[in-house]
């Protein structure tokens, strides 16, 4: 049942099942992040073949980019363009929290929407054929399983709210379970995969910690924004580990 | 300590001790815009090169433009947005002033914003290998030179006290021509006669930005400069090609 509570959370797609109105502990759905994850990089990643048949890479790379926020209903990119508006900004922490909360888009928010989507763009038009689809799974398990480590190892900055939903359901059980399931989702990558989830753990802990400096803890929109980045830090790196190390990837 | 203040204002990079900025180097610090934006492309040549060591050239570019946002703090792109949100908004001087305050983002905005940011990302892709270098170190220099001759040629559209208007009083004849003096010699020794021809290029785009601004507020804002500074760039990027020798 949690599973379903996350596939629903992290896409726009429902599952045709009776609704319970009952309390669900969001919390344990964490688990299923880097699954639900994988499949939408699957989903994206098989796309991307069928078009790597027909079209040009540049066009390939940039509706991948468009597919990724489409599966997403923009969930995390919104929570990026929150975030941008809310820490860029010269403010004291509550303001800021104020700011995150608003729904108006500010200049900064455009300017971090455009910046992530064009890094995930040309990052996406040099991943070579071989490992595409595996990268786009890869993307999808890691970027949903930084979400958990983020959760869990962090505090809270607000009292209320989606994220702090999430924060006081959820235990160091919900990583446990995660990381051997985004492990398997790297199993394509052989070893490169290792070198992977060494890049997501430092962009989460990196951005985190950003993000620490500037307010007292994260927020659902911050879980958001860490997504979107380890996303791209995975895509880009990609060919240079495959190059590094030939013999690592598949 | 103008230096200083000039680098605090224009980037977010750490510089040290944070003192007390005083008006006065406020004023002042206006003379060093040309050199705080070489000290940026100095940082974009270092970003271009290491990371043309590890991954392929468009994601190079891609950071590139993220380093910009980053080290900016996206101080001039949200100038741009606040401008194209100002400027076509009415019905007098008054209102559009007073949308260009608002923190919140219209469509004309948005439009400019991810428009100049296209076509950066674009026009960085279509620089030679061998110029490269040369492209970045200028074009942060140029842009911010032509904010300092902004400054200087054109009235201050607002009223009240602001950081701005601080540049704005500072911005002399006499620093005026020492920032361009720099600049115009950073640009000829770097790429020649084509440096200072990009540099011209520089400074057209944001006479045409600051007659717009002219006309619809009387005036420009510290807004308009941001928007001339990264209109300015974009225009030295998609000429450098065509001006240095290779």
């Amino acid at each position: 049942m949690s599973f379903v509570v996350a596939f629903e959370f992290l896409t726009c797609l429902r599952f045709p099942l009776p609704r319970r109105d009952q309390e669900v502990r969001v919390g344990r759905s964490l688990r299923w992040f880097p699954l639900v994850g994988a499949l939408i990089g699957c989903a994206v990643g098989l796309i991307d073949s069928l078009l790597g048949r027909v079209t040009t890479p540049e066009i390939r790379a940039v509706l991948a980019v468009g597919l990724l926020a489409a599966i997403t209903g923009g969930l995390h990119l919104d929570g990026l363009m929150d975030s941008c508006d809310g820490l860029f900004v010269f403010a004291p922490a509550e303001r800021r929290l104020q700011i995150m909360r608003d729904s108006h888009v500010g200049s900064f928010a455009i300017v971090g929407l455009v910046t992530d989507l064009l890094l995930k763009y040309s990052a996406l038009l040099v991943v070579p054929e071989p490992v595409r689809l595996p990268t786009f799974v890869a993307m999808g398990a890691l970027s949903r399983w930084a979400m958990v480590l983020a959760t869990v190892h962090y505090p809270s900055a607000r009292a209320d709210g989606l994220g702090r939903a999430y924060k006081s359901s959820a235990n160091a059980r919900e990583l446990v379970i995660a990381t051997p399931l985004a492990l398997l989702a790297l199993a394509p990558l052989r070893l490169a995969g290792l070198g992977l989830i060494a890049v997501a753990f430092a962009a989460t802990v990196f951005t985190a910690r950003l993000v620490m400096r500037r307010i007292p803890g994260l927020t659902g929109d911050t879980y958001g924004a860490i997504s979107e980045i380890v996303e791209i830090a995975v895509a880009i790196a990609v060919p240079p580990l495959l190059v590094a190390v030939p013999m690592w990837g598949p | 300590m103008s230096l200083l203040a000039a680098c605090e204002f224009l980037t977010v990079l750490p510089f040290g001790t944070r003192t007390e900025t005083t008006e006065r180097e406020v004023e002042r610090s206006i003379t060093w815009f040309p050199l705080v934006g070489a000290l940026l492309g100095l940082v974009l040549v270092a970003v271009d090169w290491s990371s043309r060591l590890v991954v392929a050239t468009p994601v190079t570019n891609a950071l590139l433009l993220a380093t910009i946002v980053v080290c900016t703090g996206s101080l001039h792109l949200d100038g741009l947005i606040d401008s194209a949100n100002g400027l076509v908004a009415g019905p007098d001087r008054v209102a559009r002033l007073a949308v260009m305050h608002h923190s919140v983002a219209s469509s004309p905005g948005a439009i400019a914003g991810a428009w100049v940011m296209c076509a950066t990302y674009v026009a960085l892709g279509a620089v030679p290998v061998a110029i490269r270098p040369a492209v970045l170190l200028l074009m942060p220099a140029c842009g911010r030179t032509g904010i300092l001759v902004a400054y200087r040629l054109f009235p201050y559209a607002r009223q009240e006290l602001s950081l701005s208007a601080a540049l704005k009083r500072g911005a002399t004849t006499s620093r005026a021509l020492g920032g361009v003096g720099a600049a115009g010699a950073l640009c000829l020794l770097v790429g020649g006669a084509g440096g200072l021809a990009m540099l011209g290029v520089a400074l057209l785009t944001m006479l045409a930005v600051s007659g717009l601004a002219m006309a619809r507020l009387g005036g420009i804002t510290g807004d308009v400069c941001g928007a001339t500074c990264v209109l300015s760039e974009l225009a030295v990027v998609l000429v450098a090609p065509y001006m240095l020798v290779q």
